[in-house]
């Protein structure tokens, strides 16, 4: 991961997020500042009732002042208030007529929201009006964008609640074009993705081309930020499948695989899967809320089907029948060929000294497992496979590269075209390595594995 | 200075190398996947203003946890236990060569030189050609052998035995990211290379050491012999050894001596007058080889590894991939300040106290009069129940909203009804249109429409209708239901 670090000498830019009350400005900002804490957010009107302030960095570098703003509630009076306060005092500007007012704030008590909005404007350098496209065209939202457009800012309309509603946003596209502003933004706070805070970013540029660089800056770091963190995850994931595929357990020959090992070996690979959950909702700072917007199957931290269960088989594709998983294997035969190999090659080359010991060390279980007729209960290969389906998808949805909710699980009635060609190699060469079960190696093997999986999940090809 | 840099010895002039601080950085996360540890000045370091790379902010809180929750000791265990090990190693390994080199030759007073020879060397070459081998393939197992082996066995060995108090457990992850600092990885195989090559150089050292005690005390005669291999090749051989040894100022045996003092060569008279010489040349000629071909080589290989270990711990990085680290960053390293207020809400808060009473179908008065107000697309306006000469229209703007007061004006104090969209939020624009729209009205009734009869409306947004009622004077029982078709 490259230290990402950037000199600034440019004051950060201003940005007042403005719109209709209940529009969702607040909802914006937690979105960008990925930060659930952020201001109330609440099913009425006027719930932010401040002007707050957030700063968005680069490293070290504030590049974005976010001002949260109360919503306008009564635009319409408002807008007559600046008419009649026109014929009274003489502006030469719209803005002077917008200072006027908010000078004689005592004049007009039930505009306290509607002139701290006022104010913030008129000392940002850009204005992000917000819009409910789910809400009809009425004459109050014509006279927000009237009186914001006074004071002289390039405004920028950012479309939320999008999902579904192509109909309202297309009228409200037209309706925005009346005033003259073109240059607008989908930006779903629901099911928010990075490509579309890109898009904020560079729609900022365009109408701020003196700040340019600096929002250039900002673009490369947040991408660069967010290409780690979906790094991060893919690693995770390659760290489980290592932690599961490679995972042993030995069972005594004269009694066979009983209950009591696939049940012990079903609880470990549980738990490493529930680990695995909770480290990849951590690193993309999903909380609960998130979880359920994207209608993961997802509570109290586990998943709700359990691995072993015969719908997580037939979700992802694989007919287990009725009867559910085992996911157990009996590792031996493979093992010890497998093994065997390495093995003569080992010894050969190791018969001496301390390699000759570490290379006994090695593989004196299976040796002595073979001997005493011992086998090794593994995890078995659907198990692996519907890991890496399970948290593939995961994988996706945390980095909204489809929804689940519109993307319910199709995928083929084969489970091997949904893997990648080389998986079952991966898998046995995995396999091979059972010492990589609880660390990760620094071999150059276990690096090319892992550098090939984590290209498998976060390549948009693969999306199913 | 800030305070609590100063605190954390931040201005501290000690140099501390990359790979130190990158080991505590570990140690600290080792322990921390236990326990996490409290950290009570790590808002600081996520201060913009430090100008710090993220590393340095883990430097600074790892310090800081150091002193805060007195690790030092603990963290410094296993260093102090390998010093404490190494020593005993070496201790070992000195004495082994001592001991070679005597009980080689201690039991008679005829040494076979090739014998000796590979007592002394055979196994130092053997391992050295295997290092040599596993380093240039790359082959984990032979350049660690034994020392690797023994240092992925000794933390899992400890733990088992001292799973019992929390204590032990964070000093066991200390010690075992200290362990895989040093010895897993590129680092771990030149630290481990490094150490090996040391233990011979000891070996070798104090083999050298007590030969030369031996031949300085004791007179030993030197014979060679073979059984499957033809004389002449021994002879080549010697030559071949001794041609460095020359170079090095060695004196070493000729042809002929070297022929003199195969077994059995010599009539017994003639061993006495060969005898000085050839105990001088023989006697340089093993301390020679001891050195060119035994300690010589060592040394370079071990400044080999001593510098290639530096380069690898140099080298040696932090997977800031892992979600510790994920997690730390985005502490210690927020993309965005929280937010702070700046212009704030001077009002006093809005008490509500609104009774939450479903409201019900019911049947207005004939006369009464209707307006609708934003109902938006989804509604048609005027419903069939409604006498369109009873109906004034929708406000949708200002120009709508003069419209319908003027029509209001021309009668006198007339039933009014305002239909609004029960899906719809109120806002203070609505209600101060409601208001003006009944302000002349002796009977006020709000009706909240629905699009079906299922269609729920949640319970803040009924509130917040309530709300608007009783600030317009109409009466709780005058809020009603109605279905927009």
């Amino acid at each position: 991961m490259t230290e990402i670090k950037h000199e600034s000498s440019y004051p950060a830019i201003n940005v007042a997020v403005v719109g209709h009350t209940n529009a969702g400005k607040t909802s914006l900002i937690r979105t960008l500042l990925r930060d659930d804490q952020f201001g109330n957010i609440d099913d009425a009107a006027g719930t932010t009732r401040s002007v707050e302030k957030s700063i968005i960095f680069t490293g070290d570098d504030a590049v974005l002042n976010l001002f949260d703003t109360p919503g306008f509630e009564d635009s319409s009076a408002l807008l007559q208030a600046l008419e009649d306060l026109s014929k009274t005092i003489k502006a030469k500007l719209p803005t002077d007529l917008l200072r006027g007012l908010i000078s004689q704030t005592e004049n007009f008590p039930d505009f306290e929201q509607e002139t701290k909005v006022l104010r913030q404007s008129l000392n940002s350098d850009v204005l992000l009006y917000i819009i409910d496209v789910r809400e009809p065209l009425l004459g109050k939202y014509s006279d927000e964008v009237e009186i914001l457009s006074k004071a002289g800012k390039p405004i920028l309309p950012v479309f939320n609640f999008i999902a579904g509603n192509n109909e309202s946003l297309m009228r409200w596209r037209e309706q925005m074009a009346r005033f003259n502003l073109h240059a607008a933004l989908e930006f779903d706070t629901v099911a928010f993705d990075f490509e579309a805070e890109k898009r904020l970013y560079q729609k900022l540029q365009s109408l701020l081309e003196r700040r340019y660089d600096t929002l250039q800056t900002l673009i490369d770091y947040r991408q660069e930020v967010w290409k780690n963190l979906v790094h991060a995850g893919a690693q995770r994931i390659f760290q489980l499948l290592t932690q599961v595929a490679c995972y042993r357990r030995e069972v005594s020959g004269k009694d066979g695989i009983s209950d009591a090992d696939v049940t012990a070996m079903q609880s470990f690979v549980r738990e490493a899967e529930k680990l695995a959950l909770r480290d990849l909702l951590t690193i993309f700072a999903f909380t609960q809320i998130d979880v359920d917007l994207q209608q993961l199957a997802v509570s109290d931290g586990e998943w709700e089907l359990d691995i072993f269960s015969p719908r997580a088989l037939k979700d992802f594709g694989l007919n287990a029948g009725a009867t559910a998983l085992k996911g157990a294997a009996a590792g031996a035969g493979i093992d010890l060929m497998v093994g065997g190999m390495s093995l003569g090659a080992a010894t050969m080359l190791g018969a001496a000294l301390g390699a000759g010991w570490a290379t006994l060390r090695r593989y004196q279980h299976e040796l002595v497992a073979a001997w005493q007729g011992h086998k090794w209960l593994c995890a078995d290969d659907d198990t692996v496979s519907l890991l890496y389906l399970r948290q593939g998808k995961l994988l996706r949805v945390l980095t909204q590269r489809g929804h689940a909710a519109q993307n319910n699980i199709q995928l083929s009635d084969n489970i091997e075209h949904a893997l990648p060609k080389r998986w079952h190699k991966v898998v046995t060469a995995l396999r091979q390595n059972p010492e990589w079960q609880h660390k990760p190696s620094s071999s150059l093997e276990y690096q090319q594995l892992q550098t090939e999986v984590i290209d498998w999940l976060t390549s948009d090809e693969k999306d199913g | 200075m800030p305070r609590h840099l100063a605190q954390t010895g931040f201005n501290k002039t000690v140099a501390t190398s990359n790979f130190d601080k990158r080991l505590l950085i570990e140690q600290i996360r080792y322990m921390e996947t236990e326990y996490p540890l409290a950290c009570d000045t790590e808002e600081h370091f996520s201060e913009h203003n430090i100008h710090k790379g993220f590393e340095d902010r883990l430097w600074l809180r790892a310090q800081r946890l150091v002193e805060q929750h007195n690790l030092s000791l603990m963290l410094g265990r296993a260093a102090r236990l390998s010093r404490y090990g190494k020593m005993l190693v070496i201790f070992v390994a000195a004495l082994l060569g001592a001991l070679g080199s005597i009980y080689a030759i201690t039991d008679s007073h005829t040494i076979n030189i090739y014998w000796l020879l590979l007592v002394l060397l055979g196994f130092n070459l053997l391992s050295m050609l295997l290092w040599l081998t596993g380093i240039s393939l790359n082959i984990e197992g032979l350049t660690s052998g034994m020392l690797a082996r023994l240092t992925s066995w000794l933390p899992e060995h400890l733990k088992s035995r001292n799973q019992t108090n929390d204590n032990n457990k964070n000093s066991m992850q200390a010690d075992k990211a200290w362990l895989d600092c040093h010895f897993s990885g590129a680092a771990g195989k030149w630290q481990l290379s490094k150490m090996s090559h040391q233990l011979w150089l000891v070996y070798l050292f104090t083999g050298l050491i007590f030969l030369v005690l031996l031949l300085m005390v004791r007179q030993y005669d030197f014979v060679w012999g073979t059984t499957l291999l033809s004389d002449s090749i021994f002879i080549k051989t010697t030559d071949a050894l001794s041609v460095p040894l020359n170079i090095l100022g060695f004196a070493t045996p000729s042809a002929e001596l070297v022929g003199q003092t195969r077994i059995g060569s010599l009539p017994s008279d003639a061993v006495q007058t060969l005898t000085a010489e050839h105990r001088y040349h023989w006697a340089q000629f093993l301390l020679g080889s001891l050195l060119c071909f035994g300690i010589v080589p060592r040394i370079l290989l071990w400044s080999w590894s001593v510098m290639m270990s530096r380069r690898a711990q140099s080298l040696f990085a932090l997977d800031y991939y892992l979600p510790y680290y994920i997690n730390l960053r985005q502490r210690l390293m927020p993309l965005a300040s929280h937010g702070e207020i700046v212009d704030a809400d001077t009002s006093p808060p809005v008490i509500s106290e609104t009774q939450l009473k479903a409201p019900a179908p019911h049947t207005l008065p004939i006369e009464t009069q209707w307006v609708a107000v934003e109902l938006g697309d989804n509604m048609r306006w005027p419903p069939s129940s409604i006498n369109m000469a009873n109906d004034l229209g929708q406000v949708i703007n200002r120009e709508s909203l003069t419209l319908i007061l003027q029509r209001l004006q021309s009668n006198e104090h007339p039933v009014i009804a305002v239909a609004v969209s029960s899906a719809r939020s109120p806002d203070r624009g609505v209600q101060r249109t409601i208001a003006s729209l009944m302000s002349n009205s002796a009977q006020r009734w709000l009706v909240l429409l629905k699009e079906h009869e299922d269609e729920p409306v949640s319970s803040t947004r009924l509130a917040a209708w309530y709300r608007l009622a009783e600030a317009c004077d109409v009466p709780a029982d005058h809020v009603i239901t109605m279905i927009s078709v």
